[in-house]
């Protein structure tokens, strides 16, 4: 946790600690290693508690097919703030996301950033703590 | 007959009457509900900072492997938190930590009137209709504040919401709650305790903009009023979905189980993959 963010954390005080915050614990991502992996959207699931970006990614095992690949990301609320909306990303278009890989080697993650063709970068909320 | 008339009469003007008074307060009648502040619609908090991803998300130490560890990084509070209040709370990490995940109440509430919302599930609708201002927490709170002088009878059961009373004070909504739920949790396991209230002054700083100042008086585990303030930032084309600890489809926990999951199982309305 970062001090600016836990200073705002204590400062507000109600009930905003690790424990009430946190839907649930992040230790099935390996927060260590960014990765990054580049494909075409399947989908965008704007739902609560968590988006997921579904992304279909060539498969590297079966050369010509594609692997179904699941990104977490944030809230929709917390996302609308960063920019995000439920039709920003559209099925079909090219996307490269940054990730936290999941421990158990299974394919996807938690979204880091996606970033569109067109160069523009979204911000997913699990990077914003570092700036 | 005459008589039977005049006292028709006098309960009709009876009857018209009061309305009539009541009306001249803003907020009573839906024309008045036009010169109040646009408060109307939907809102997402602005502050603090994304205080979930730094906490949830990005940790710059790996979180801690024990259970005092754990409550010593989770019982904090200002510096008005009563020691007992931090003492109940280690208790119930050391507790909870102890327990098997299934043992573990997931579901339980953890939003209440005067807590400031949080990134995730904080995002509010305020819903103007004459005599009362309803405000509903995404989260899965519902807050009813009736604009009058008095509680309205039988209002005074405790929840989470509590009873809310409010009233224009110009261009600013002054509400004060009480009745709340002793059990809502201020911190894990500790509640905020009997006799807690709640004064909010709910302003509309530019079109765009509203701030709720909230003040909590909690004497069983604060020594002095603790004061917050949320902006929000309005939001008119957000749809609202369910949000809760608990909510149906939730892919990254097992209410069941009480575990972490990563729930990868495709939606059903997928395109096919490219080139197919």
């Amino acid at each position: 946790m970062q001090s600016t963010s836990r200073s705002a954390l204590l400062l507000c005080a109600l009930g905003a600690t690790p424990v009430s915050v946190a839907h649930h614990s992040y230790a099935m991502f390996d927060e260590s290693g960014t990765r990054t992996v580049s494909g075409t959207v399947a989908k965008l699931e704007w739902k609560n508690p968590h988006v997921f970006i579904w992304v279909y990614v060539p498969s590297q095992a079966t050369p010509g097919k594609y692997d179904l690949w699941a990104f977490e990301n944030g809230s929709p609320s917390v996302l609308t703030r960063h920019g995000w909306s439920k039709e920003v990303l559209k099925a079909g278009e090219k996307i490269t996301m940054e990730y936290w890989p999941l421990r158990s080697g299974s394919i996807g993650g938690h979204c880091e950033k996606a970033m569109r063709s067109d160069g523009q970068v979204l911000q997913c909320p699990s990077d914003l703590g570092r700036r | 007959m005459k008589a039977t008339h005049h006292l028709l009469a006098m309960t009709l003007l009876t009857i018209v009457g009061m309305p009539s008074a009541m009306a001249a307060e803003p907020g009573m009648t839906y024309a008045s509900l036009q010169d109040l502040p646009d408060f109307a619609g939907s809102w997402t908090p602005l502050t603090p900072p994304f205080v979930l991803a730094a906490v949830s998300t990005r940790p710059t130490a790996p979180p801690p492997s024990t259970p005092a560890g754990l409550a010593d990084v989770t019982c904090t509070g200002p510096s008005t938190l009563r020691p007992e209040a931090i003492t109940s709370c280690r208790s119930f990490i050391t507790a909870a930590r102890a327990a098997r995940p299934g043992d573990r109440d997931y579901c339980a509430r953890r939003t209440f009137t005067g807590q400031p919302s949080r990134g995730a599930g904080g995002s509010i609708e305020v819903l103007l209709t004459p005599g009362q201002v309803t405000l509903s927490v995404e989260s899965g709170l519902t807050r009813r504040i009736y604009l009058r002088d008095r509680p309205p009878p039988g209002a005074l059961d405790e929840s989470f919401s509590g009873t809310s009373i409010g009233r224009w004070d110009g261009k600013t909504l002054v509400v004060e709650t009480s009745g709340l739920d002793p059990k809502a949790m201020f911190l894990p396991g500790t509640g905020i305790g009997s006799q807690a209230s709640v004064r909010e002054r709910i302003t509309l700083k530019d079109a765009d903009t509203l701030e709720i100042e909230s003040t909590l008086t909690a004497p069983a585990i604060l020594t002095a009023p603790l004061v917050s303030r949320q902006d929000y930032r309005r939001a008119r084309d957000r749809i609202f979905t369910p949000f809760d600890t608990c909510v149906q489809g939730d892919r990254s926990f097992d209410q069941k189980s009480g575990r972490d999951q990563f729930d990868a199982t495709p939606p059903a309305d997928l395109p096919p993959p490219p080139g197919n």
